[in-house]
């Protein structure tokens, strides 16, 4: 219970604040890898739709995006 | 070219619900050029670490910096992702809101954001009246404006927006329209001119 007020009054300070905003960067990321994620899945839509011969450039991109973003995302997990 | 908005007898480009034997004559999009207020943003994007950087490695606490280094270039690799994203984003749904026109019809095909598709088609021999505007001093400018197709098919109205050079795109459709209208009377027994034939007997 004290181990508890003591977290949350954290919180309260400074460095604690800045835990926080840093904790919701980390959120952030993690809801922009589901996004990245989806857009491999409309790309793969939109080729369907529309083939030309740069499907293949959009799908690697969109991959290289996706990969990226969950790269990032893991990386910051071991920062924060 | 990848930036193309308008390329004529386009080479391994296929549609979904593309007739067999049926050719695309025509890919269109809207002129790359009305894309500038997302490319200006991104390229606001790209420049705006170099300050946002500058920043954040100046908040200061205890005389120690507030935001950890690693964060802040972890954080810096995520604008670039997002900016990438947005970019691509961006320019994925210019490239594959297309019109079309093939032998055999014209197809309209929307995509607007990640969650949202529709594709509209209708026949030539369908299509009654064809227009096209240019307003306003950037239409007027660098030609670009919209083609306005009205048809009898279930989807009423056709509008191909922001297309460069719509009188062109205008003549184009007309002019297929025109054809296929005159080979459709020829096979009925109708002169090119319209006018009915006298059968043998």
């Amino acid at each position: 219970m004290t181990n508890y007020i003591d977290f949350i009054a954290k919180l309260f300070t400074v460095n604690g604040a800045v835990d926080v905003i840093e904790f919701f960067v980390f959120i952030t990321m993690v809801i922009y890898t589901l996004l990245a994620f989806i857009l491999t899945r409309q790309v793969k839509l939109m080729n369907r739709s529309f083939t030309t011969p740069y499907a293949p450039l959009f799908r690697t991109l969109a991959l290289l995006h996706f990969g990226a973003s969950i790269l990032v995302a893991t990386l910051t997990l071991f920062i924060i | 070219m990848v930036f193309a908005s308008f390329i004529e007898n386009p080479s391994k480009t296929h549609y979904d619900g593309e007739d067999k034997g049926e050719r695309i004559l025509y890919v269109m999009r809207s002129a790359f050029l009305t894309n500038y207020k997302w490319l200006t943003l991104t390229i606001i994007m790209i420049l705006a670490p170099f300050l946002m950087d500058i920043f954040l490695a100046t908040l200061k606490f205890d005389g120690r910096m507030l935001l950890k280094p690693g964060f802040i270039v972890m954080f810096t690799l995520f604008w670039y992702t997002g900016t990438f994203g947005y970019f691509l984003t961006k320019f994925l749904l210019w490239y594959f809101n297309v019109y079309i026109i093939t032998t055999k019809k014209i197809v309209d095909m929307d995509f607007r954001g990640l969650f949202y598709k529709n594709i509209s088609e209708a026949t030539l021999d369908n299509i009654e009246d064809v227009t096209s505007t240019v307003k306003g001093t950037f239409g007027v400018v660098f030609n670009i404006g919209n083609v306005f197709i009205q048809t009898a098919a279930e989807t009423r109205e056709f509008e191909f927006e922001g297309v460069h050079d719509p009188a062109k795109v205008r003549d184009i459709i007309s002019d297929l329209v025109r054809d296929i209208r005159d080979s459709y009377m020829r096979g009925k027994g109708f002169s090119r001119r319209g006018e009915i034939l006298l059968k043998e007997d």
